[in-house]
């Protein structure tokens, strides 16, 4: 074999696996909604920046299996996330109401993201809801402002 | 001696109520109020329900803790606020047992970081009382800072024109955390400030109780030898505090003027509380 058709051999197969592994992310992602009926989210407190994050200006995603009886939540096991947002995912999704549905489990993504550039006050949130998936909760980031001191003139 | 005073006697339910109503006229109500009775301890406490861990790192749901006392009001109490145990505590004793001295790892005292602006609208509380609620690790952490700001970072090559900060609480097991943030940018007219992006994301992320919040006002002069910036907290600094004491009422904000060496405590109200460096530093580890 001719050291050309080794080279395109080579690039052929690359290209199989990285589509390969391409296709396979957003196919993860579907399976969980493919493979099972979602719960219908009826009702829940807005999942807001907490102060405490932004005050500390923590950022993150947080990962959590949910599990329902057909009615609500029965168990919420967190899989990955900061300790200080994961303590706030998990108190929002306890508030959600569904309506009635088959007993379920999946895995719901709180991404909390803080963007540049920093402003000197607190600002409102923006919310992006995929329920009972995703959630996604932006801020601007908060910066100190302090202005110079008051000039006295020396005598 | 220590007067005899319980929680309870002061008017305060054992679940759930502040724990820092002060006595009117009285001063501070963690500063001045007394506490246990002389071989006496005066709080009760269920063992069963505390989460085990070390001494000084162990944290209470409010609902676990029956009687609370101010430790600032006995000379031996303070002195164990000073070696960094905060100053409203309780402890694992049950019933008239003597009161153990606090003396470090091993103790089975617990602390909780006490809610103390109520008292401080009243104008009830005062800068030594909040300054002896706070760990020396944490007094240590915010020195640390005013020398950051005094030293050349960045564009900052004197030092003096840029912010350093930082925050503290505890993790999930009742730890403390320290996290400093980054460096403020240079600047040297208009407005200085700080993102207090923590140098350590992932260790500003284990806090589960955010309790202080700090930064520093830099220490830079004028050509003329003036301070080129204000030292007591701005306008901006008092209303991200309101914003944030809604939410977190047991977060106590501090600004460091590194010119003028003084701590400032502030919440958003109209009341800043005020000491000297020094003071606050004292019998920090």
């Amino acid at each position: 074999m001719t050291i050309h058709a080794k080279c395109y051999l080579m690039r052929i197969s690359s290209a199989v696996v990285l589509t390969i592994l391409c296709g396979m992310l957003p196919l993860t992602s579907l399976a969980q909604k493919a493979d099972q009926e979602l719960p219908l989210v009826i009702a829940g407190k807005l999942p807001l920046y907490p102060i405490m994050a932004r005050a500390a200006r923590v950022q993150g995603v947080v990962k959590i299996k949910v599990t329902t009886d057909g009615k609500k939540v029965t168990s919420i096991d967190v899989e990955s996330g900061p300790p200080m947002l994961v303590k706030f995912a998990k108190e929002n999704i306890l508030t959600w109401e569904f309506t009635e549905h088959k007993p379920t489990t999946f895995v719901t993504t709180f991404e909390y993201i803080i963007e540049e550039p920093a402003q000197c006050d607190y600002s409102n949130d923006a919310l992006t809801l995929k329920l009972p998936l995703e959630v996604r909760i932006i801020v601007k980031g908060l910066k100190t402002c302090d202005p110079s001191a008051e000039i006295k003139s020396h005598p | 001696m220590c007067a005899q005073s319980t929680a309870r006697e002061r008017g305060l339910s054992a679940h759930g109520d502040s724990i820092d109503k002060g006595v009117p006229g009285r001063g501070g109500a963690r500063g001045e109020e007394t506490a246990a009775g002389e071989g006496r301890a005066l709080f009760t406490f269920d063992p069963g329900n505390v989460r085990a861990g070390r001494y000084n790192h162990l944290v209470l749901a409010r609902s676990q803790i029956q009687e609370v006392f101010p430790l600032a009001a006995c000379p031996w109490l303070a002195e164990n606020s000073r070696l960094g145990f905060r100053l409203v505590g309780s402890t694992l004793h049950q019933g008239p047992q003597p009161f153990k001295y606090l003396n470090g790892v091993g103790d089975t005292t617990s602390v909780v970081w006490n809610s103390w602006p109520e008292s401080l609208k009243a104008q009830q509380q005062t800068a030594q009382g909040l300054a002896a609620q706070i760990p020396g690790q944490v007094k240590t952490a915010i020195m640390n800072s005013v020398n950051a700001s005094n030293a050349p970072s960045g564009a900052d090559t004197t030092g003096g024109f840029h912010e350093e900060g930082g925050i503290a609480g505890t993790n999930t097991n009742g730890g403390l955390v320290i996290s400093p943030a980054t460096p403020g940018a240079y600047s040297s007219s208009g407005v200085v400030s700080t993102s207090l992006t923590p140098a350590d994301p992932a260790l500003a992320g284990s806090i589960t109780n955010l309790t202080v919040s700090w930064h520093v006002h830099p220490d830079g002069r004028t050509a003329s030898g003036d301070l080129a910036w204000n030292q007591a907290p701005s306008g901006q600094d008092q209303k991200v505090a309101a914003a944030e004491h809604q939410a977190l009422p047991g977060l106590i904000h501090i600004v460091v003027g590194a010119g003028n060496k003084q701590v400032y405590f502030y919440n958003g109200s109209s009341t800043v509380l005020q000491m000297s460096l020094k003071k606050f530093m004292a019998g920090a580890q």
